[in-house]
């Protein structure tokens, strides 16, 4: 559709424009010179670094796990037939990274770069497939995200169990950081160990937004339709894993981005679940980016961290969206 | 001309029966009404003869061919199911939800094929839904919903049609104008199986009534012949007093 179109290229434009903002401000003052320069490598060799060694990985950090992170929540949204799943409520962004913050707690993330994601991946996984189960016995959706609730605080406590065990402050520092989410000091090699997990479970999503869209009618009308209901579980839940898990291996955990943004999206595509997934991606990351980019600039003591940021702006905004929450969905 | 057949088919959910021994046949053109009280296995059988559920014997055939061994789409090509639930989880335009149906075409509301537009439009039309067709499905009344569904299933352009009480909830002049929906179809040619609660009016427009009860098909034949006094007593437990073929009143016994 052409609409479709606009606005996926209206949020591409913005994308681009973001990262160029994110590019221009900051502590030290480029002109857009001097960005252009940095970026094409012909100006001054310290504008360069600045904006290749700091700037610009961060920039992507923030884009790509918005992306991932809205993506799977519109996924799942459409899978479970609710605007309020998400991978931070579903339990799957605390199991991931209570998994990263093992690895690193027994010091095994400095014997290979991959451990880290790989861990980070595998606990989303983890937290996918037991909901993945928990939906097959289950028919309702508010008992498959009272059982996320369940692994979010259960992650939580044996979360509070490794702090409680750290054997240094540093160490202590180290796990809190994770567990606040930021992405800052990510280096490009930090995301290319995770970028080819995010975008195969991109991929993954985007081949389920056909079913998505067939899930509208309900779950018995969608497989009249043809649709094979086993396949697109499988789909979203391995989809919506991999690329939460590969954006928390970057980024730690940055919750609400997955609810908030298909929620501005919906109106946009005609609530249609499938035609979702692309813009809540695009917008998702243009969010983080912005975010990211505000929480430099701010004059705090300390610098704010992303997701500490995420929550104190999305919790209310979840409970909002909870409140106005239209006819359908929840059964 | 599609002939759908069910040979000796059961169903049990863990150790409870659900239905057994079933048999039949649906003729094209013809619309037929499964009637029977609540927990006689209707919905249980009609999930079985739509392909979504493996009967645990017996087979059901789609002219021929075993309908558990097609491909989903293959099978959604030739027959339309609409479940009792007609809740839509999100509030897409009327005009999306029938295109929908277009799904095992390899259609989406999103990309519409050139025959996919045609056969939105088709059915969009057939079912008096054009002026609607922008229109948020939650701001639909049940009537228009029931329609909006209807159309979805005839845009799938499937000359079988398999409908769970699409008459739930709806007021008289909203089920005559969907059982004439239905006859339409069937009279184009096109199969129907449609579970009813309105004896009358299965009655009225059906041309075979199946009589189930505790999981068993007791009866089958035109309205006509079977609409008995006798049926609705062993049936439904209640004594009805029927005069030419029409059902004049029920009181429980």
């Amino acid at each position: 559709m052409i609409r479709d179109l606009q606005l996926n290229a209206g949020l591409f434009t913005a994308g681009i424009i973001a990262i160029f903002l994110a590019c221009l401000l900051g502590s030290t003052s480029l002109s857009i010179a001097d960005v252009f320069g940095g970026l094409t490598a012909t100006g001054a060799d310290e504008h360069s670094v600045i904006i290749w060694q700091i700037r610009l990985p961060r920039a992507f950090a923030a884009f790509i796990t918005g992306a991932a992170l809205a993506m799977s929540g519109a996924a799942l949204q459409g899978l479970l037939r609710n605007p309020l799943a998400e991978p931070g409520v579903l339990g799957v962004s605390a199991m991931s990274v209570l998994a990263a913050t093992l690895v690193l707690y027994f010091g095994l993330a400095t014997a290979s770069s991959l451990i880290l994601p790989a861990a980070a991946i595998f606990g989303a996984l983890l937290a996918t497939v037991l909901l993945g189960f928990a939906a097959l016995r289950t028919g309702s959706v508010v008992t498959l995200i009272l059982i996320g609730v369940g692994i979010s605080s259960f992650s939580g406590a044996l979360m509070s169990l490794l702090l409680n065990f750290a054997p240094n402050p540093f160490s202590l520092a180290d796990m809190v950081n994770w567990t606040l989410g930021s992405v800052a000091n990510r280096s490009l090699t930090d995301l290319a160990y995770s970028l080819p997990f995010i975008i195969a479970g991109l991929s993954l999503l985007l081949a389920s937004a056909r079913g998505l869209s067939a899930l509208t009618l309900g779950e018995e009308a969608a497989a009249g339709l043809g649709l094979n209901l086993m396949h697109q579980r499988i789909l979203v839940i391995v989809g919506a894993g991999l690329a939460t898990g590969g954006s928390i291996a970057i980024a730690g955990a940055i919750g609400f981005v997955g609810i908030i943004t298909p929620h501005v999206m919906r109106p946009l595509v005609g609530h249609d679940p499938g035609r979702i997934l692309l813009p809540s991606a695009l917008a998702g990351g243009v969010l983080l980016v912005s975010a990211d980019i505000l929480i430099r600039i701010l004059p705090t003591y300390a610098e704010l961290k992303l997701g500490v940021v995420a929550a104190l702006i999305g919790a209310p905004a979840f409970v909002w969206i909870a409140i106005q929450k239209r006819s359908g969905g929840l059964s | 001309m599609t002939q759908l057949t069910a040979d000796s088919i059961s169903l049990n959910a863990g150790q409870t029966e659900l239905f057994a021994k079933v048999n039949l046949s649906l003729s094209p053109g013809k619309l037929t009404c499964l009637i029977g009280p609540n927990g006689a296995g209707k919905s249980s059988l009609l999930t079985c003869l739509a392909g979504l559920k493996k009967p645990a014997t017996g087979t059901v055939l789609l002219n021929g061919q075993s309908l558990t061994g097609m491909t989903s789409s293959e099978r959604a090509k030739q027959l339309s199911y609409l479940p009792q639930n007609r809740q839509l989880s999100w509030p897409v335009s009327v005009e999306d939800a029938v295109a929908l149906g277009r799904f095992a075409y390899g259609g989406t509301p999103a990309r519409l094929s050139e025959a996919d537009r045609s056969a939105v439009d088709e059915a969009l039309d057939i079912c008096e839904l054009n002026e609607l067709r922008s229109r948020a499905t939650d701001t639909l009344s049940g009537g228009e919903l029931s329609r909006v569904h209807f159309a979805r299933a005839f845009a799938g352009k499937t000359p079988l049609l398999i409908a769970d009480e699409p008459l739930t909830a709806l007021d008289p002049k909203h089920q005559i104008r969907i059982m004439r929906l239905i006859q339409r179809f069937t009279e184009n040619g096109g199969t129907a199986l449609v579970v009813l609660h309105d004896i009358a009016l299965a009655a009225q427009f059906a041309d075979v009534l199946l009589w189930m009860r505790f999981g068993r098909l007791v009866d089958e034949g035109s309205p006509a012949k079977t609409l008995t006094e006798q049926n609705m007593s062993r049936v439904f437990d209640v004594s009805a007093r029927i005069e030419d073929g029409r059902l004049i009143s029920i009181a429980d016994d």
